[in-house]
C-alpha cells in the first residue's frame, strides 16, 4: 500500500462518512500489474488437475470487487497479493499429477516442501545444515503423503463424477432419444426411396433422364435431400464419437482398472520417496526430473478428458454441424411427408402404384 | 436416376465416416473390412483353384429357391455378415482389454498412421460400394449410367 492509501484507511476509521474512494480504488486494482500477473497465474493454474490448484481457482473466482468500505478494500488488496504469490507453480504442483510439457518448472527440487513450519524448495532442504537426516526424511514422507492423498482424492472425485452422471449405464434422455429416432428415420427414408425407385410403376419415368418429368423431379429432390441429411448425420455422429472417445476410454479404464490405478499411485509414491531420500543422502541437487514420476500420463489415462462430462463439448465446428443436422432432420421429415403424400396422391389418381 | 448416381451419393456418405471418425473406430472398421475382403478372396481362390466351381454353380443354380437372387446378392450378404462379425469381435476385444494408448494421447507418428488409416478406409469404402452397386443393378434391373464400363468390369470379375 502506498502512503495515500494508508491515509485513506486512517480517515475511513476516524471519519467513515467522509470516504467514498474505495469503489475507485477497487476498480483501479483490476488495472494493476499485480492483478495482471494473478490472472496469468490463474489461467495456468486452472490447467492442472490438482486439489490445491482448484482451491486457488475457486478463491480467485470468489474475489469481490464490489467493496463497501475501506476495510473490505484492504482485505481484497491483501487477498490479491497473497493469491499472486501462492499461484506460482512451485506452490501447488503435484509431481504425480502433471502431464508432459505442462509445467514450466524443471525439477522436483524447485517445488516447495513443508519443512520445519515453513515452505522451502527441496533443493534448499538438501543444503540446509542443523537438521538430522532422519528429520529431513520424515518431512519428505509427510510431503509425499500429501501428494498421495491428493491423487486418491482426484481419482475418487472422478469416479464419483462418472457414477453421479449415471454414465455407467446407458439411460434414455433427450439426446439419446433423438439419436434413436434419427437412426430409425434414416432407415424409413431409405426404405421409402427404394420402394419408390424399384417397386412402383413410376420406375420407368424415374429412370428417364433427371428432371425430365414430375415423378423424376420429385424423386430427385427427395434423393438429394436424403443424401445431404445422411451425410450430415454421419459427420456429426462420427465427430461426436471422436470428441468423446477419450471420455469413453477413461470411463472404461476407471471402472475396469480402478485398483490398478491405486496401486500405480502407491508404487509411484514409494519411488518418489526413495528418489528424494537418495538425494538427501548424497546431498546432490535435483535437475530436469519434473516429469519423472507423473503417476498417470496422457498416454495411459487422461483424467482431464472427463471434464467434458461436466462442461460439454466446446468445439465450434461440431456445434455448428450438430445444429445444422438437427434443422435438416426437421426439413427431411417434411420432404419425406411431402413425397409420401405425392405417392399416395398418385396411387389415388392412377388406381394403384404397383405395376 | 441410375446406378452411377446412387454409387457416387453412397460413396459420398461413406467417405464422411473416414474423414471424421476417430483413430480407434477407423482401426476397428478397417479390421472388419480387411477380414471380410480376405474371406471373399479366399472363397474365390478356393473356387478357382479347386477347378469345379462347386459353390458358385450351386448358388447360381438356386436362382429361384435360394434366398439369394444371384451370386452378387450372396457375395454382398456374405461380405456384410463377415464384416459385422469381425467388427463386433474386434470391438469386444478392444473394449475389455482397455489397455494401450489413451485416445487423447497424440504422439507425432500417430497423425501419419491416422492418414494412412483413413486412406485405407476410403479404398475399402470404394470396394464396398463397387460390390453393392452391381447387386442393385442386378436385383432391381436399374440402368448403369455413365459408369457402365466400370460396373461391367466388377460384374465380369464376380462371375
Amino acid at each position: 500500500m502506498n502512503s495515500e492509501e494508508r491515509l485513506l484507511l486512517y480517515i475511513s476509521y476516524s471519519f467513515p462518512e467522509l470516504v467514498n474512494e474505495q469503489y475507485k480504488l477497487a476498480s483501479a486494482l483490476k488495472g494493476s500489474d499485480i492483478y495482471f500477473y494473478l490472472t496469468q497465474n490463474i489461467k495456468k493454474c486452472a490447467e492442472f488437475e490438482n486439489a490445491r490448484s482448484k482451491k486457488l481457482v475457486s478463491y480467485y473466482e470468489g474475489l469481490n470487487f464490489n467493496v463497501k468500505s475501506m476495510e473490505e478494500y484492504v482485505l481484497l488488496y491483501s487477498r490479491i497479493y497473497f493469491l499472486c504469490t501462492q499461484t506460482h507453480e512451485r506452490y501447488y504442483i503435484n509431481p504425480l499429477a502433471i502431464k508432459e510439457g505442462q509445467c514450466s518448472l524443471k525439477s522436483i527440487g524447485e517445488i516447495l516442501f513443508k519443512f520445519d513450519g515453513a515452505l522451502v524448495p527441496f533443493n534448499t532442504i538438501i543444503d540446509r545444515n542443523g537438521y538430522s537426516l532422519a528429520y529431513k526424511k520424515l518431512a519428505v514422507k509427510e510431503n509425499v503423503g500429501i501428494y498421495k492423498s491428493e491423487m486418491y482424492e482426484l481419482i475418487d472425485e472422478k469416479i464419483k463424477l462418472i457414477k453421479d452422471k449415471k454414465m455407467t449405464r446407458r439411460r434414455l434422455n433427450l439426446g439419446n432419444m433423438l439419436s434413436i429416432i434419427e437412426t430409425v428415420f434414416i432407415l424409413v427414408f431409405i426404405a421409402l426411396f427404394i420402394f419408390a425407385l424399384c417397386l412402383t410403376k413410376l420406375r420407368d419415368s424415374i429412370f428417364a433422364s433427371p428432371f425430365s418429368n414430375i415423378p423424376s423431379i420429385m424423386t430427385f429432390i427427395y434423393f438429394i435431400a436424403m443424401i445431404i441429411y445422411i451425410s450430415l448425420y454421419v459427420i456429426v455422429a462420427t465427430w461426436h464419437n471422436r470428441l468423446y472417445e477419450p471420455v469413453f476410454y477413461t470411463r472404461r479404464f476407471m471402472l475396469i482398472h480402478k485398483r490398478a490405478i491405486y496401486s500405480l499411485i502407491d508404487k509411484k509414491c514409494l519411488q518418489l520417496e526413495k528418489y528424494l531420500n537418495n538425494a538427501l543422502e548424497t546431498r546432490k541437487h535435483l535437475r530436469k526430473d519434473i516429469y519423472l514420476f507423473a503417476g498417470y500420463n496422457e498416454s495411459v489415462i487422461d483424467l482431464s478428458s472427463l471434464n467434458i462430462l461436466q462442461k460439454g463439448v466446446d468445439n465450434r465446428g461440431y456445434n455448428f454441424f450438430s445444429a445444422v443436422k438437427n434443422i435438416s432432420f426437421g426439413i427431411m421429415i417434411l420432404v419425406a411427408l411431402a413425397y409420401g403424400c405425392y405417392l399416395i396422391f398418385l396411387a389415388f389418381t392412377q388406381g394403384s402404384l404397383f405395376a | 436416376m441410375n446406378v452411377s448416381i446412387i454409387f457416387i451419393a453412397a460413396l459420398l456418405c461413406i467417405v464422411f465416416y473416414g474423414l471424421f471418425a476417430s483413430y480407434n473406430r477407423l482401426i476397428r472398421t478397417n479390421i472388419g473390412f480387411l477380414v471380410s475382403f480376405a474371406s471373399i478372396i479366399i472363397f474365390y481362390a478356393v473356387e478357382i483353384l479347386s477347378g469345379n466351381r462347386y459353390f458358385t454353380s450351386l448358388i447360381t443354380d438356386l436362382y429361384v429357391v435360394s434366398p439369394f437372387a444371384s451370386l452378387e446378392s450372396f457375395i454382398i450378404l456374405f461380405y456384410l455378415a463377415v464384416f459385422i462379425l469381425a467388427y463386433i469381435v474386434t470391438r469386444l476385444i478392444l473394449h475389455f482389454c482397455c489397455v494401450g494408448k489413451s485416445p487423447s494421447y497424440h504422439p507425432k507418428h500417430r497423425k501419419y498412421i491416422h492418414i494412412i488409416n483413413s486412406l485405407g478406409f476410403l479404398a475399402f469404402a470404394f470396394g464396398l460400394t463397387s460390390l453393392i452397386v452391381p447387386y442393385f443393378h442386378d436385383y432391381f434391373n436399374m440402368p448403369n449410367g455413365f459408369m457402365e464400363s466400370y460396373f461391367a468390369l466388377i460384374y465380369g470379375w464376380m462371375l
